[in-house]
């Protein structure tokens, strides 16, 4: 067997060396060096299969196909590439044989001629079939794609009770197309961008081109770029280069499973990122108020909808000052609480041994352990655990006089609270723990320094180059409408100014 | 830098305000719900104070909370409060403690400025709590009932929220304190006593008056409504009238319900003598009529407003007429209203008020509307 190019044999024993990506060189005119190459390449990849053959016409035309086993269609590749070319009658070889190969004899919808050993190699692993030619220093790369992928299901942790359930799978192509069937027009742009150093992953930035704010795309063009990693396997592998940090853990690129979801973002003017192999698109810039807004407002009543969100704002509140105030009033400042409830607290309290603070952050992270045990255990076991968490941690604590029936609670009140905005779980957490910590030390006045310190840091955080409260720091009538409240959908006229330039939405009709 | 030195700042700050030095876990706290303040039997000079503590420790979830007295004696409460100490098992916490009920015989010989200086001076009394004077024997007895917290039922149950013809309004500390730094000479404040001793059922006595600083006496009973009628702003109660047969053809008695009611007092000096002023307006609608007044037409209800009125100014005459001329306490507003219209001749009259409180002459007017027959 004759040894592969020069290049591409470097760059295949120093793999793993490098930090840029690696330059396996380019094809020659020999379909003996060719093969030879790429076969080097696929060494030990035994899925990786090829056939050479012959045209049964004229013995000099000599063809070479590669495609990986379990990702091709292995059917398409037989009878609409190889029988084609073994059967062909005219075939001669000669300068003309490749562009008539290309054009009159292989049937396939989608087929790009590339010389590029580095084009070769990622469409064979993606499932592509690459065609070599003898006496050409180029490939043909035919798309041959089949993957095994997951039926379209409703995603689990975006659940609704109305509206499309259609969610995203691991693969991208077919997530484009819940886009592109929802969004019919040529105004949705859709650019790919090969990253990751070994795992070469598509990923997509989609945006419609007569809604977005050029400069957020260029800032979001500009992120992309500079990630330099060797695989991008989900879409957080993206977020934490691309987003702007937050300490406290908010959220400044958005992520769901949902193509409707996506769609309506794209028409506000945003813009998504779709990795292949996630279900999990992003969107960017993310706004404080989207925690709380969830694609269900749209689909029901906005009055319902209304109420949905005030709730959901209620509970974050709830949840990350409810034990820190508890602490504050039963530690410090008892004069707060009405006698009664004040006195059936304290006759909880007589026999607990430990500080109010110390049994607040016990019980919590008992409660999040019990969490993450129902999060990782198999669903079976499940209830299994409710039940001993509710009657052991829970009844059997206060029995045992370990822990105060109040505080238990409170801690399970505010466990609940925490689920209902699941996208501010982290910064929920953070901003409990804040509060807890300086309410303990502090009382109420730590409460308060905790409170104003996460409102600076959210008043001071950006999501690409957006204040992260818009629109709540400049209120404007329009754009009230979308925030805490929906308004109905005929009177919601505009779209937020700082994510586009084209901010009319809908035209009151006379 | 800056941040850092701002945060340190801003933590050093807050951290003197409050910290965990105040750290008071509730377990450690010995809540106290009431007080009770007699004077000694031997020594009046010396305070004798009964405070209801909350029994915390012993209570169970089925069944009410329990109480004890833990009693202390001192020249002054906070001395008295402090020679208690030793006796209990936790920290004094007087954030809860609703009500302080006065002995009677304390209350006509102590100046109820000095008890209201050591209750409203010491930062751990709320100033919310209620003052009452006891018309049993000594305080203490009112607050003795194991079984209850006496100091949070009166609370709950028998200071009135709305106000009405059935009881007199609860004076609060900061009231009281208001009233006597912005010159108010006379006080009424609620008395307190048992309607069932061996029951321990208690009820809101008749208002104690004070003449000055001491306590000169009760309100009797029948002056209740009508002095609440002139000087409060009432939503409730009920006036029962009885007329003699005039010949007119009018019903012999008519039970009205108060909606509501505005008293307003007004003063003038004639440079000898006052006169003062009691105007009521007054809302009425008919719970009952003596018989044979089924459906009576408008000039009927005219001519019975006409009586009512006649029978108010008639009682709240002779209420204030008695007030002032049985204890000499002017507890219906005059000085107030005297120098809020007049301050300097206020200030002219200031300590001479009590002399010429004797001699003013009191007139009073009312108008009274009966705005519902009570018929469909």
């Amino acid at each position: 067997m004759k040894k592969p190019n020069k290049k591409a044999e470097d760059n295949a024993n120093n793999k793993g060396a490098r930090t840029e990506p690696e330059n396996l060189g380019t094809l020659t005119a020999s379909l003996e060096e060719n093969a030879a190459a790429v076969s080097f390449l696929f060494k030990d990849v035994d899925i990786t299969l090829s056939r050479r053959f012959e045209n049964a016409r004229d013995g000099r035309v000599k063809f070479c196909v590669y495609y990986s086993d379990g990702v091709t269609n292995s059917a398409m590749a037989s009878e609409h590439i190889i029988e084609p070319l073994i059967v062909c009658e005219g075939l001669l070889p000669g300068l003309g044989l490749f562009e008539q190969v290309k054009s009159r004899v292989v049937q396939a919808n989608d087929v790009k001629a590339s010389g590029e050993l580095n084009a070769i190699i990622s469409a064979i692993a993606y499932g592509d079939t690459v065609l070599l030619v003898d006496g050409f220093s180029e490939a043909l790369i035919i798309s041959t794609k089949n993957f095994a992928l997951r039926g379209l299901s409703e995603p689990e942790g975006e659940k609704v009770l109305s509206g499309p359930r259609e969610g995203f799978t691991e693969g991208i192509m077919q997530n484009l197309s819940l886009l592109r069937r929802r969004i019919r027009t040529h105004h949705l742009k859709l650019r790919f961008k090969a990253m990751g150093r070994q795992t070469g992953t598509t990923v997509c930035i989609a945006y419609m081109d007569n809604i977005v704010n050029p400069d957020i795309l260029k800032e979001v063009e500009r992120r992309l770029s500079a990630v330099d990693m060797d695989g991008i396997l989900d879409s957080n592998y993206l977020v934490e280069h691309i987003a702007e940090n937050s300490v406290l853990g908010l959220n400044t690129a958005g992520s769901t499973e949902r193509p409707d979801v996506v769609c309506s973002r794209l028409l506000e003017g945003r813009v998504a990122i779709l990795v292949d192999g996630s279900p999990v698109a992003l969107t960017v810039p993310y706004l404080f108020i989207e925690n709380f807004q969830s694609n269900e407002d749209y689909y029901m009543s906005p009055i319902y909808a209304s109420y949905g969100r005030l709730l959901r704002a209620l509970c974050f509140v709830l949840t990350m000052t409810v034990p820190a105030l508890f602490v504050a009033i039963s530690a410090y400042h008892h004069e707060i609480m009405h006698s009664s409830l004040m006195l059936n607290i304290a006759v909880g309290r007589r026999a607990v041994p430990l500080p109010a603070a110390v049994e607040c952050f016990a019980l919590l992270i008992i409660f999040d352990i019990l969490r993450e045990t129902g999060v990782r255990m198999p669903s079976y076991g499940g209830q299994a655990l409710s039940i001993v968490g509710a009657l052991v941690i829970g009844q059997s604590a206060v029995e045992a006089k370990l822990a105060a029936a109040p505080m238990v609670i409170i801690v399970a009140f505010t466990g609940i609270a925490i689920l209902v905005v699941p996208r501010l779980y982290t910064a929920s957490l953070t901003g409990r723990y804040l509060c807890l910590i300086l309410s303990s030390t502090l009382g109420l006045l730590g409460i308060l320094a905790g409170v104003t310190l996460f409102l600076i840091h959210l008043l001071n955080l950006k999501s690409f180059g957006v204040p992260h409260l818009t629109p709540i720091n400049a209120l404007s009538f329009q754009e009230v409408k979308d925030t805490f409240i929906r308004a109905p959908w005929p009177s919601m006229l505009t779209r937020i100014r700082p994510l586009t330039r084209n901010i009319t939405r809908s035209r009151q009709k006379s | 830098m800056k941040r850092i030195l701002a945060a340190i700042i801003f933590l050093a700050v807050v951290f003197s305000l409050c910290g965990c030095q105040d750290y008071r876990g509730l377990n450690s706290l010995t809540f106290v719900a009431g007080m009770a303040v007699d004077a000694d039997e031997k020594d009046p000079e010396i305070l004798v104070v009964n405070l209801e503590i909350v029994d915390t420790q012993s209570a169970a979830a089925d069944s009410p909370m329990r109480s004890s007295l833990s009693e202390g004696q001192g020249r002054t409460l906070t001395e008295a409060i402090y020679n208690m100490n030793g006796k209990l098992h936790g920290e004094l916490y007087f954030g809860n403690c609703e009500l302080v009920v006065l002995g009677q015989k304390l209350a006509a010989k102590t100046d109820i400025g000095v008890l209201l200086e050591g209750l409203s001076r010491n930062a751990r009394i709320r100033d919310d709590l209620v003052i009452l004077v006891s018309q049993e024997k000594t305080a203490k007895e009112i607050l003795d009932n194991p079984d209850s917290i006496v100091s949070f039922f009166v609370g709950a149950n028998l200071m009135k929220k709305t106000p009405d013809t059935t009881g007199a309004k609860a004076r609060r500390l900061y009231e009281l304190g208001e009233m006597i730094s912005r010159g108010t000479t006379d006080l009424a404040l609620p008395a307190i006593a048992f309607a069932n001793k061996e029951a321990g059922e208690l009820r809101l006595g008749p208002l104690a008056i004070y003449s000055g600083e001491k306590m000169a006496g009760y309100m009797a009973k029948a002056d209740m409504p009508f002095f609440l009628l002139a000087t409060e702003k009432l939503k409730g109660g009920n006036y029962s009238f009885f007329f003699e047969d005039d010949g007119r053809g009018l019903p012999l008695y008519a039970s009205l319900l108060l909606r509501k009611s505005e008293p307003r007092v007004n003063v003038t000096f004639d440079g000898e003598r006052f006169t003062f002023y009691i105007d009521i307006k007054a809302e009425f609608s008919v719970s009952e009529l003596s018989p044979g007044w089924e459906n009576p037409g408008a000039p009927f209800f005219k001519e019975l407003e006409e009586r009512v009125e006649e029978s108010l100014c008639h009682s709240v005459g002779d209420m204030a007429a008695r007030v002032h001329g049985e204890f000499g306490a002017d507890i219906t507003g005059f000085s107030d209203a005297l120098r809020n219209r007049d301050h300097r001749l206020w200030e002219r009259v200031r300590d001479s008020w009590h002399d010429y409180l004797k001699d003013a002459v009191i007139k009073v007017s009312c108008e009274a509307d009966i705005t519902d027959a009570g018929l469909i």
